[in-house]
């Protein structure tokens, strides 16, 4: 191969190509103003002697309207399978998360020097910054908005459940019989939509506050700029003497849990009764967007070895025309 | 140009460049409907040494290995013959037309119009696998950019972005079956010997591409 001006151009380009893809972690960039979250674990009593804790009945009674309400002719098994999902006859399920229940509080019960605690977790979608449900969704409905919120659009999703299987806390859940694939039926395609915590998108676009945290009446939940509930999640940690999670976990979130117990704890707790597969825990998950890094940066160098392949190429060989 | 009876059609650099194309294209393609969770609603997870197929990371990590050689083969083929001045594939004027003509007398066994190196319908074919490939490749790759830099794209753009990417990995999968489905036609066969050994017998290619056959002996 002969070298020229060309070819040296060519090679100058992909050599700062390659300088200018940043070879730290894929990162979302969160801006410092987005919303963030913060559930402070040493507050929330799971309105002991209530039915129904506040948050959630809130949430329910916020989010009825947006329930999905199947057809019951598509309440079928997802062919060639033997089942689907169907929580519609199940609406009254408060103990974990369904289309019908976006927000439920986790009772934990733990020995701490010698006595028994119990621990109440409200747990909804962490609205990673960097969620694999929105990088990965073949249908590009589940969205992350600029300001945080991660949301899903049920009426264009087809219900594969992706989103499910690639969330370390199995946020998004299942409805059949809705969705654009009743459309398509009996095209084996689809199940139906997935639904969770949108953190009341309509309610923050009206400068209001979701409505699990104006129900809540110890003030356990609390929402503001990033960079406020990070400055007051350390002040708790320090004053608590306690723990956080969600804001490094997962190459970061916009849930800050503060805990005085350590997380490990609660977490060995947790999955001691639940199958660790469907618990939503407090372990420490990879983000595999974030890993995925390189072989993506590879990918984006292509064109520059066709650019520069080409002209080599061409320059190297100048045989006779091929048509 | 012509040997043994067999005249010269593809150069190596083509041949690799259709072939690494190809692959890469159904890896891509493998992966791509990977994306969707079909493989283990259909069990193919469960046939021997499939197991991995319904593992959406990995299927990703696939799509980035296959995007590369992909986007810089189709690159490099755009390049190389443009500085080459090789556009025999470019579709001309009367293409449409001469098509229906092809196709007729495939199928009526009549007489086919003389033929250049390549059929009509073939730059036709050829036409729309670009733009496919086109879209594909710059939404893919605008998808993969967001990933890897963390850029935010507002919602609506990216859903518009990504069912783009869907819609024409299914025109590509469409094109794909005819491009293979065309080699059902008895006539179109030697074509398909060609792009391994890159040759045609000359008595093939003087009774279909004879335009081409007479301006190579001119040449």
């Amino acid at each position: 191969m002969k070298f020229s001006r060309r070819t040296f151009i060519a090679g100058v380009a992909a050599a700062a190509t390659a300088a200018a893809i940043p070879k730290s972690r894929a990162l979302a960039r969160t801006s410092p103003e987005s919303w963030a979250t913060l559930i402070d674990l040493t507050r929330c009593t799971g309105c002991e002697g209530e039915a129904v804790p506040r948050c959630v009945s809130a949430c329910r009674t916020k989010n009825a309207a947006r329930f999905p309400e199947p057809d019951p002719a598509m309440l079928k098994d997802y062919w060639p399978k033997d089942f689907h999902e169907d929580w519609s006859g199940k609406r009254d399920e408060i103990y974990r998360l369904t289309p019908y229940n976006w927000l439920f509080v986790d009772e934990v019960y733990l020995e701490i020097n010698g006595q028994d605690q119990r621990v109440n977790i409200p747990r909804r979608c962490m609205h990673c910054d960097n969620p694999p449900c929105v990088s990965l969704c073949p249908f590009g409905t589940a969205q992350k908005d600029a300001d945080g919120p991660v949301r899903i659009e049920p009426s264009l999703c087809f219900g594969g459940a992706k989103c499910r299987a690639v969330c370390p806390w199995n946020v998004p859940q299942r409805q059949a019989g809705v969705g654009p694939y009743t459309i398509l039926d009996p095209m084996p395609v689809g199940g139906g939509a997935m639904y969770k915590c949108d953190l009341c998108r309509d309610l923050l676009n009206r400068g209001e506050t979701p409505r699990c945290m104006t129900a809540c009446p110890e003030q356990a939940m609390s929402i503001g700029p990033r960079e406020e509930i990070l400055a007051l999640a350390d002040q708790l940690k320090k004053d608590y003497n306690g723990y956080l999670y969600g804001r490094d976990e997962h190459g970061g979130t916009a849930t800050i849990y503060v805990s005085k117990i350590p997380f490990e704890q609660i977490d060995a707790a947790i999955i001691e009764d639940v199958n660790p597969k469907k618990a939503m825990r407090f372990h420490q998950p990879e983000n595999e967007g974030e890993k995925q890094h390189r072989r993506a940066s590879v990918a984006l160098l292509a064109p520059l070895a066709g650019i520069v392949g080409a002209f080599a190429a061409t320059i190297a060989a100048k045989g006779p025309k091929d048509d | 140009m012509t040997k043994n009876g067999q005249i010269h059609r593809h150069s190596l650099v083509v041949r690799l460049c259709h072939w690494l194309i190809a692959l890469s294209g159904l890896l891509l393609t493998f992966s791509g409907i990977g994306f969707m969770p079909l493989y283990g609603r259909f069990y193919l997870n469960e046939l021997p040494g499939l197991h991995w197929v319904t593992h959406f990371q990995t299927q990703m990590n696939l799509h980035y290995l296959a995007a590369g050689p992909f986007i810089a083969a189709c690159l490099f083929h755009l390049l190389y013959h443009w500085r080459r001045g090789e556009f025999a594939l470019v579709p001309q004027r009367g293409d449409l037309k001469e098509s229906w003509l092809i196709i007729k007398a495939m199928l009526m066994k009549g007489q086919e119009p003389a033929h250049e190196k390549f059929l009509a319908e073939q730059r036709i074919a050829y036409a729309t696998f670009a733009l496919t490939i086109g879209v594909l490749s710059a939404s893919g790759y605008f998808l993969a950019v967001k990933n890897t830099l963390g850029w935010h794209v507002a919602p609506q753009v990216l859903q518009v972005i990504i069912l783009m990417h869907l819609v024409f990995t299914f025109l590509f999968l469409l094109q794909i079956a005819l491009h293979l489905g065309a080699f059902i036609l008895k006539a179109n066969r030697p074509l398909f010997a060609s792009m391994f050994n890159g040759r045609v017998t000359l008595s093939y290619a003087a009774k279909r591409h004879s335009r081409w056959v007479k301006r190579n002996r001119i040449r």
